[in-house]
């Protein structure tokens, strides 16, 4: 893996600007992440997935800013207790939650208005698309916040099975499951707030031989390990009752981590580095070279997007072709909701 | 086809350098092994196979540290314990065909999809560890190095390629050397002339050997 001093180092040679006359480090390493970003959101190279428990909704501050001067466990914010508050608080305000722990939630009966589960989930911020989301192990199908208006008036609040979800109405880095998940009781008691797994008594996961004595716990059977390749594991979200998003997202920055590209890839950003360079005004400044660079990365991007596709590439899709017990789906059924409805017009 | 310390001499020669007081010698092996990426990733000349350890009840397996950091792309699996080759399928197959939770079924792996560049995706998924899968990739061609014997000239052993890659190699090589002593339109020139050396060594690439002519409605051709 190439490191982002790597990176820089190499252009700074190949430029014949080891001095840093005309371009800085600094500048030559903002431009590779502006094209490791443009790379990773155009070809959607890098797979992640993000887990969203449905545990009853707890909370213990209502202002962001108030997480500083906490010592015990984090939980949820909250501004509301009730559901019928709703319509009385501003927008943005989260809830609703009455109590403060997941787990008293088993100490209040119907009557007490029992929290729900959330209704919401927040995607990463480097985030891309969404590709695929389960709620336990069933594909949910996209929906557009309108057809839902339309179709079930209460999806926002109605408890019960989990079958869509919806990316509209909540700003850009929320994801709203539809309906409501029923909540589920954690099953696992997490003492202390920071620090890796170091064993696993749940989920049926105790009977894993351990390998060594000591260390976090580093890969569990059916555990997708999210965000990095290394490290050890915070927190385990099981499928059952849960909520999957599978999703592309942008690479780390490189001024900490390196590349999550191939060598070959790097090549590319290289070229995105260069054009920016070019065209920076002053004595480096080149639009020739410049448009010649970006041309090159937008190659290099297209060839990304055909190899993260390459697959369909050695599937033989041909009539009498052996295919085993599948069958050809397509147009097998219809959309769900026949896309977004149109205004009349006369 | 000349050896890399022939190409690199002519090339010094070209860009009128026989001194060394523009360019060091770690230039020309910078430039020539981008011109070897450049062709090996337009052409995939170069294919190869790594075994892969699987993790069990996982259906995806990050492929960071496990494929060589100049693979390019996965051409094909072949299952040891079926002895098969698995067939390429799709996420979206799975969840129409086999239906709910089928990342939990078990059993002797038949199809393999991709997630990104890094996230191999298998099903069914495996019951142990002991269940590997050979892995069969297009690559880099293999670089060379400033004290390899290649660029010092000590054997003229030559690339194991065709000879038409040698002028490929020289052209990019000019191109690259020329653009970073700004000599733009120079530069720029031999580029087209590199580029239109592309599609011959594809074409050397992929017809290769007559292929057998079995007509199939709507089969590759």
């Amino acid at each position: 893996m190439i490191t982002g001093e790597g990176f820089v180092t190499r252009i700074q040679r190949k430029m014949d600007d080891e001095g840093e006359e005309i371009w800085t480090r600094s500048f030559i390493l903002s431009a590779g992440q502006d094209g490791y970003d443009r790379l990773c959101r155009s070809a959607e190279c890098i797979f992640d997935v993000e887990m969203f428990d449905s545990q009853p909704q707890g909370g213990n501050h209502t202002r962001d800013f108030e997480v500083a001067y906490m010592t015990g466990p984090i939980l949820g914010r909250f501004n509301f207790t009730r559901e019928s508050d709703r319509e009385f608080v501003t927008d943005g305000a989260r809830g609703p939650t009455n109590h403060t722990r997941p787990s008293d939630a088993t100490h209040m009966t119907v009557t007490d208005h029992p929290p729900t589960s959330r209704t919401l989930g927040r995607l990463p911020s480097r985030f891309v698309s969404v590709d695929r989301v389960t709620h336990n192990w069933l594909r949910l199908e996209p929906e557009l916040d309108r057809y839902l208006r339309l179709t079930r008036t209460d999806y926002q609040t109605l408890q019960g099975g989990v079958y869509s979800y919806s990316m509209d109405q909540d700003g850009l880095f929320w994801l709203r499951t539809v309906g409501v998940p029923v909540r589920r009781l954690p099953t696992v008691v997490i003492s202390g707030i920071r620090g890796g797994i170091r064993r696993i008594t749940d989920f049926a996961f105790d009977q894993e031989l351990i390998l060594g004595n000591y260390g976090g716990i580093r890969s569990v059977p059916r555990h997708f390990a999210s965000g990095s390749q290394y490290g050890g594991i915070r927190r385990i979200v099981p499928d059952d009752d849960n909520t999957r998003v599978e999703l592309f997202r942008l690479g780390k920055p490189i001024s900490e981590h390196p590349f999550e590209l191939p060598d070959r890839a790097v090549r590319y950003v290289e070229w995105w580095a260069m054009h920016r360079m070019y065209s920076e005004p002053g004595e480096g400044e080149n639009k020739e070279l410049a448009g010649h660079f970006k041309q090159r990365f937008e190659f290099g991007v297209s060839t990304i997007k055909k190899r993260v596709n390459a697959i369909n590439r050695e599937r033989t899709m041909a009539m009498g072709s052996k295919r085993l017990t599948r069958r050809d789906d397509y147009l097998e059924m219809f959309p769900s909701d026949f896309g977004r409805t149109r205004p009349f017009r006369g | 086809m000349d050896s890399a310390a022939q190409t690199i001499e002519k090339v010094r020669l070209r860009l009128e350098d026989p001194d060394g007081v523009f360019f060091v010698p770690g230039d020309y092996v910078r430039s020539y092994n981008d011109a070897l990426d450049e062709i090996s990733e337009q052409t995939e000349i170069r294919e190869t196979s790594v075994f892969v350890k699987r993790k069990k009840w996982a259906v995806y397996t990050d492929l960071r540290g496990i494929l060589p950091p100049n693979a390019l792309r996965i051409t094909a699996i072949w299952n040891p314990a079926s002895e098969k080759w698995l067939d390429p399928t799709t996420v979206r197959e799975m969840d129409l065909s086999v239906g709910r939770q089928w990342e939990t079924n078990v059993g002797l792996t038949r199809w393999w999809f991709m997630r990104g560049l890094w996230h191999l995706g298998t099903y069914p998924i495996a019951s142990t560890d002991n269940s590997p899968l050979r892995i069969h990739y297009t690559t880099r061609l293999d670089h060379i190095t400033d004290s390899d014997s290649r660029v010092t000239g000590h054997s003229s052993q030559p690339l194991d390629l065709p000879p038409d890659f040698a002028v490929a190699i020289e052209n990019y090589m000019m191109y690259d050397l020329l653009a970073e002593r700004k000599e733009v339109k120079k530069a720029l020139d031999f580029y087209v002339k590199f580029q239109e050396q592309i599609p011959v060594l594809k074409n050397l690439a992929e017809n290769r050997t007559r292929r057998d002519r079995i007509p199939r409605m709507g089969s590759r051709r």
